[in-house]
């Protein structure tokens, strides 16, 4: 049986679907960013054979990697850092507190000390930071070299293995045979041609679905990058797979105006993550209300040993918008001048001065707290064995916006155990049928005309404007069943009269985003849901009715499922296998 | 016309038209209104036009288009109340309206092998001289958004990179010449990729957004490593002067001047 999504459309007879293109492959991994180049790499070199699909520009898109790098953990150069496997599991733990799965945690903390990723990135052509006269920073990325140059190395280390590409590829349902993954299918987006992925294991690298969280006009209020709507999120849960901690998230800044701006790291996004935070923001009575931190780093420091450093900032934020001191837009202000010497990016602020026109510095500018979810506090993921396996056998979860911690570390155990699956099956069997339904239900989008029409984005942004109202800072019971009763009623009244109007087959972006627009639905409402459930504060998920962190009853996963057509959210203990939970209520006292 | 833009949009979609096509979109004008804001509003309020973008913020090099005849990225360009023509990146094959396809550039930047060449693995993490670092850094941060190609001079209309590589692929080459990591003949390589071909005429400085001027200085409590800045001229006379001291290069520039672009 193929697994549905809760959405429904109405089938518009015969439809004119292209004849399927199939390819067989040991390994699939779907996403190409950190986690998914490493994972292609690592199963390459242990013998599989490897497809890598992504919906954007090969090695140019994504979450973390496109966006601000990356970090290698057990090579910090920071002193407080954890410097042995031990420590880095307790930080971790502690990190997130409580909650992740410890065996997963383990094997992190172990692979990270052993795999020395840093200096394998050094050999692939990447760049750590280099401080005068002779110091090492082991960074790659963020505020240190350019954070793009770390995909890109990884993508030049995946043409170098002749690992076949398909970008510009979207994936719209994964293939499942006897309850086992078998592939996937997708479509390519230059020519809407239909692909049959049939592979032994695949695996999901499909990053953050930050792209759900609001709509500024060009983008969600998200850094990252028009691709991530969730499609892995979402495509885990038809598939039956189940997930953890949809609730959780991470957060950056954002700002109202220019448009094009306003969640992006050309503008003043990254405030919240770096420097004397309490230089830079007021309130509307010119009040600078928070406490003074350290200064520029990393920043991990902070966010290992206080509680989820974001989540109690954003706290703090929001206390002052409620109580009114926020300006016109709900927001706070920035004061970029007052900033400005400890701004690591200022050097983006003077390019959208001489380009755009739009200077940061000229008045306070109103910024909101807003999310990005790839990871760094996020725990929002799939549920996944050491082996990254997910509840579906042959079906692997990496970097899915949990793992910019170590997206690389995961995607080694990812590519080892998708190629050891794969090796241990001698001939993949298929059911085509699933297949073929797919590809009707796919063309059946693009080529239907419904009645009272509307076209996909007026759907896509209903979706969008929910996060921010609902989901983000102010999470409430009343607020978060609106937000679930606005969804339930988008998926039965609304997307039945999505309409694709544009009918090209060339790079036909309406339709790829009417494609889309279930995942949104779908991972929009699980965040509700498991927000809803959750009722205690936690990292970054904060509710306002209860603001506490209650390791008395929370010290728990929400764990969120498909059965028999339904959205089922339920409480999980954690799974533990060296500290127990009285031993973590003890430390998070 | 104070308050909206006349928008002269390229339109083509090879499998339905025969030729392209231009067509007026009329948009409301606003304060920092940008190029990708009059893209996004025509795709929403008029029809599904075909654009790319990425990050919003000019660091994914997705969003290249022609504006006025001229190469710019669509996030970081702003609009004016009136009229505006926007076109794909020229020289490209057009996949549909303002979608290139720059297979050809990328795999031009895959052949010059821009990772770092070397006989064995490096053992332990290579010290990296603070000269050599604050020369590469800049560097990184290309994003292959293919700007400089469709300006540079020694380019020809049809996109033959076979004598000479183009700037980015030159850069990158310049990135490992840098590189003490690195093993590589890479200013042999530079010479074989067309070095001698660069007029050294400056036209992909001027249109590369890592080439603003006001940037270079700025102090940063990262150093070079948050610098956002090429310079593209000195990086190529680098180039030019390690050739000439090997004699790969003439002392005169020895380009070869291709024919300039075309008046259509």
């Amino acid at each position: 049986m193929f697994e549905k999504s809760s959405a429904k459309v109405e089938v518009a007879g015969p439809v004119a679907a292209p004849t399927p293109k199939v390819l067989e492959t040991d390994v699939l991994v779907i996403g190409a960013g950190i986690a998914g180049l490493t994972t292609a790499i690592e199963a390459a070199d242990n013998g599989a054979k490897v497809i890598i699909v992504d919906k954007g520009p090969f090695a140019w898109s994504g979450s973390s990697g496109i966006n601000w790098g990356y970090w290698f953990l057990s090579e910090l150069d920071n002193p407080s850092a954890p410097n042995n496997p031990d420590a880095m599991f307790k930080w971790l733990l502690r990190w997130n507190e409580g909650i992740a799965n410890q065996k997963n945690l383990r094997s992190l903390a172990e692979r990270i000390f052993s795999e020395k990723r840093a200096l394998w990135s050094e050999n692939t052509g990447s760049l750590c930071v280099r401080v005068p006269p002779d110091k090492i920073l082991l960074q790659s990325g963020t505020t240190g070299v350019p954070y793009a140059t770390y995909p890109w190395m990884m993508g030049h280390e995946v043409m170098k293995r002749g690992i076949p590409i398909f970008e510009r590829t979207i994936i719209t349902r994964l293939l499942t045979d006897n309850g086992a993954a078998v592939g996937a299918t997708g479509v390519d987006i230059k020519t809407s041609g239909f692909i049959i992925f049939k592979a032994k294991s695949t695996v999901l690298a499909t990053g953050s679905f930050g792209w759900l969280y609001g709509w500024a006009g060009v983008s969600a209020f998200s850094p990252v990058q028009p691709e991530c709507t969730g499609d892995g999120h979402a495509l885990l849960y038809y598939a039956g797979a189940e997930l953890a901690n949809m609730e959780q998230s991470s957060g950056a800044m954002r700002q109202f105006y220019p448009a094009t701006l306003a969640g992006s790291f050309g503008g003043v996004l990254v405030a919240p993550l770096y420097g004397q935070l309490n230089k830079a923001i007021c309130n509307k009575d010119g009040e600078y209300f928070l406490e003074e931190r350290s200064t520029g780093g990393s920043g991990l420091k902070e966010l290992g040993s206080q509680r989820s450093r974001r989540g109690s900032l954003y706290e703090t934020i929001g206390k002052q918008i409620r109580e009114g001191k926020g300006g016109p837009n709900g927001g706070v202000f920035y004061n970029a001048k007052t900033y400005w010497e400890t701004n690591s990016y200022k050097a983006r602020l003077v390019v959208a001065k001489e380009k755009l026109g739009w200077d940061a510095c000229a008045e306070l500018i109103e910024v909101a707290p807003s999310l990005y979810d790839w990871g760094m506090g996020s725990l929002a993921q799939a549920v996944i064995d050491e082996k990254h396996e997910t509840t579906v056998p042959g079906l692997y979860a990496v970097g899915l916006g949990t793992t910019a911690w170590d997206g690389n570390a995961w995607g080694l155990q990812a590519g080892k155990s998708a190629a050891a699956r794969a090796a241990g099956i001698e001939k993949q069997e298929m059911d085509f049928k699933q297949a073929s339904e797919e590809r009707n239900r796919v063309y059946n989008i693009l080529e239907r005309k419904p009645k009272n029409p509307l076209r996909s984005h007026v759907i896509r942004h209903r979706v969008q404007r929910l996060a921010p109202k609902y989901i983000g800072l102010d999470r409430t019971d009343g607020g978060l069943r609106e937000c679930i009763a606005e969804l339930e009623r988008i998926r039965r009244e609304d997307y039945p009269r999505m309409w694709v109007a544009l009918k090209t087959r060339t790079w036909n972006r309406e339709f790829v985003e009417a494609l889309e627009t279930e995942f949104m639905i779908d991972v929009q409402e699980m965040v509700a849901k498991s927000a809803l459930m959750r009722t205690e504060s936690r990292l970054n998920h904060f509710r306002v009715d209860y603001p506490e962190e209650d390791n008395a009853n929370w010290l728990a996963n929400v764990c969120i499922k498909q059965v028999n057509g339904r959205m089922v959210v339920e409480k999980k203990p954690i799974v533990w296998t060296e500290v127990s939970p009285e031993q973590i209520r003890e430390v998070l006292k | 016309m104070t308050d909206r833009v006349l928008a002269t949009v390229f339109r083509y979609d090879p499998a339905t038209d025969v030729k392209p096509y231009y067509k007026v979109y009329e948009i409301p004008w606003k304060q920092y209104l940008s190029v990708l804001e009059v893209l996004v509003y025509i795709y929403e309020e008029y029809e599904g036009i075909a654009f790319d973008y990425g990050c919003r913020g000019i660091w994914c090099g997705r969003c290249g288009v022609m504006v006025d005849g001229k190469p710019v990225l669509a996030c970081m360009s702003p609009v004016n109340p009136g009229k505006i023509t926007i076109e794909p990146l020229k020289n490209l094959p057009v996949i549909r309206d303002l979608v290139v396809d720059r297979g050809k550039i990328k795999s031009k930047l895959h052949s010059i092998m821009p990772y770092l060449r070397r006989e064995k693995p490096m053992e332990e993490m290579p010290s990296v001289s603070f000269e050599a670092y604050e020369k590469m850094c800049g560097l990184y941060r290309c994003t292959e958004c293919m700007l400089c190609y469709t300006v540079c001079p020694v380019i020809n209309d049809d996109m033959d990179l076979t004598e000479f590589c183009g700037p980015a692929a030159l850069l990158k080459i310049a990135l490992r010449f840098y590189d003490p990591r690195d093993e590589a003949d890479r200013v042999a390589q530079a010479v074989e990729e067309g070095l001698g071909h660069c007029t050294m005429c400056g036209l992909c400085h001027d249109v590369c957004y890592l080439g603003t001027e006001s940037v270079k200085d700025l102090p940063n409590s990262f150093g070079p490593s948050e610098l956002f800045y090429i310079d593209h001229l000195a990086v190529f006379e680098d180039l030019r002067k390690a050739a000439k001291g090997r004699g790969l290069l003439g002392k005169e520039s020895g380009a070869v001047h291709h024919t300039a672009q075309k008046s259509p």
